[in-house]
């Protein structure tokens, strides 16, 4: 299992957001993680990273407690948006390249491979010819790809991705759709974080929904397909119907999964 | 001209260019980290390091750069640990430096006749030639690390969640960078004095931004413009017999000033380019 949490307790300010949550990612399988603004989604995500404390359960990466873990370098985390910092600007090859430094020894300069890794991630998005340009002039969308372009750029085996086509439009959310079953394929795991699924949602092989900080339903496609409403907790929301229509699409059984995800690293 | 003949004018824009090329190469990542008032926070702590050097009859330059240190690692420490935001930490450092600084000199004021006033706002001229062995070795170590660290620096600065989960060490990291920040303003302090060091820290990172795509080049070109401001700056004050901090400082700004209009003037241009059936053309 490459990400493991068991009866994760998360609090902020003694407000539990997590209240006991499992959640499992196996190589070659990709999780939605659904829920409500508020469920605790983004919370279960960054205590899965080791980002947030645990007051009780446990959180393992690859096998190895969170803290401990070492292998960062295993690890593709896609942010739910390009932080804007304190204005400096940052070219697109820039911040892809920052996919790099897990990989690098400090102080040592990017090597060759470095920057032709950097550009395949660019080619793969589609921004090879933006590579110059400021980071901060691209939409909104393409700076979504950016930031998948940095983490395809680490070469990951688990791909940790935070509401990733949020405000993405069509074209943008087809290609993700594209990068993902070809990383599925290839044997990484992908544990996503989101809101709707569009076009990615044929690729899901499981879904947790969560709801006030709990486990709502943990469901595998094949049993979202029998299940009319996998949320349960939103009976009246018409716009949270259209989804749980689109998970009747969900593909069952996991893409056959490969031992060596990426050619080098 | 001629008054560049003089040695300890020399030495006085040696210093200065030294300073004036470092204290950007730091400033980029302060900046980006959204704490481009700490140099100005530290510039205070660094006041009561100049006050124990006059209690101790050490060398201020060597208490300045320990207490700011010191101020710099207990800032990173509340960040870090306690919930405090960079401001309230930065309102601390503020008030506690200038009290301590007054409070240790009053203390001091039987041993010394030394006064606050010549790091307030500055004393390049007395730069000795021993003085510019030091501010020479430590801003070179200043801008080779920062050079050398940059993609690292520049990562944790732009986003620490995201370098955390690179496993980047990024607590050392951040460490680095607030010790760095106290070397160059205890360096910079001869300079331009410690009410002025954040401007050299800042203005040329700012002035540099408006023209560049890239955060490499932002370093660079503030770089150069930090060398530019500090050598206009001491030439300037030695023409017109100023004190050099004010003048290095000024020409800082007033660099940003120009750019920023010549920006807001191109700008205008090309919108009104695009808005041409030529150019919304071209655009589409």
């Amino acid at each position: 299992m490459i990400v493991d949490v068991k009866s994760a307790v998360v609090g902020y300010d003694d407000r539990p957001v997590l209240r006991g949550v499992d959640l499992s990612v196996e190589p070659g399988e990709a999780v939605a993680l659904l829920g409500a603004n508020g469920s605790g989604k983004s919370t279960l995500v960054r205590a899965a990273l080791g980002l947030v404390p645990l007051s009780a359960g446990t959180a393992a990466l690859f096998g190895v407690p969170v803290a401990r873990f070492r292998q960062w370098r295993r690890i593709g985390y896609v942010p739910q948006r390009l932080g804007a910092g304190g204005g400096v600007p940052a070219t697109v090859a820039e911040v892809v390249a920052a996919g790099r430094l897990a990989h690098r020894r400090i102080p040592w300069p990017a090597g060759a491979k470095d920057r032709r890794i950097v550009a395949e991630a660019l080619e793969a998005v589609g921004l090879a010819d933006r590579a110059g340009d400021a980071v901060g002039t691209l939409s909104g969308g393409q700076q979504q790809r950016v930031l998948i372009a940095r983490a395809l750029a680490t070469r990951p085996d688990l791909l940790v991705m935070d509401e990733p086509t949020a405000g993405v439009d069509a074209a943008n959310q087809e290609l993700f759709a594209t990068l993902l079953a070809d990383r599925l394929a290839h044997g990484c795991g992908v544990l996503l974080v989101a809101h709707e699924l569009g076009p990615v949602a044929s690729l899901i092989h499981r879904c947790v929904v969560l709801s006030h900080g709990e486990v709502a339903r943990d469901v595998t496609a094949a049993e979202a397909r029998a299940t009319r409403d996998p949320a349960g907790d939103h009976p009246h929301d018409p716009a949270h119907h259209h989804d749980m229509w689109s998970a009747a699409l969900w593909r069952s059984s996991p893409t056959a999964s490969c031992s060596r995800p990426w050619p080098e690293r | 001209m001629e008054i560049f003949t003089y040695g300890f004018m020399l030495q006085a824009l040696a210093g200065a260019l030294i300073v004036g090329v470092a204290a950007p190469a730091v400033g980029v990542f302060l900046v980006q980290k959204r704490m481009a008032l700490i140099g100005d926070g530290l510039g205070h702590v660094a006041l009561t390091g100049v006050a124990v050097g006059f209690l101790t009859n050490t060398s201020p330059l060597w208490t300045t750069l320990l207490v700011t240190a010191l101020g710099a690692v207990a800032v990173e420490w509340i960040r870090g640990r306690g919930r405090a935001s960079g401001d309230v930490a930065l309102a601390l450092l503020f008030y506690g430096g200038i009290a301590g600084g007054v409070f240790v000199t009053s203390l001091a004021s039987g041993k010394t006749n030394a006064n606050l006033t010549e790091y307030l706002f500055g004393d390049l001229m007395s730069t000795t030639v021993q003085d510019l062995w030091v501010i020479g070795i430590l801003g070179a170590v200043v801008v080779t690390a920062m050079l050398l660290l940059r993609p690292w620096l520049a990562a944790i600065c732009h986003d620490e969640e995201h370098a955390v989960v690179a496993g980047l060490p990024v607590r050392t990291l951040n460490l680095l960078l607030a010790v760095t920040t106290a070397v160059t303003v205890s360096v910079a302090m001869r300079a331009v004095g410690l009410l002025l060091i954040s401007a050299l820290l800042v203005v040329p990172v700012v002035t540099a931004q408006q023209f560049t795509r890239g955060f490499a080049v932002t370093m660079y070109a503030a770089m150069g413009l930090g060398l530019l401001s500090s050598g206009a700056g001491v030439v300037t004050a030695g023409l017109l017999d100023v004190p050099p901090g004010a003048a290095v400082v000024l020409t800082a700004v007033g660099m940003f000033v120009v750019l920023a209009v010549a920006r807001g003037v191109l700008t205008a241009v090309r919108r009104r380019h695009h808005r041409s059936p030529l150019g919304a053309a071209r655009a589409g």
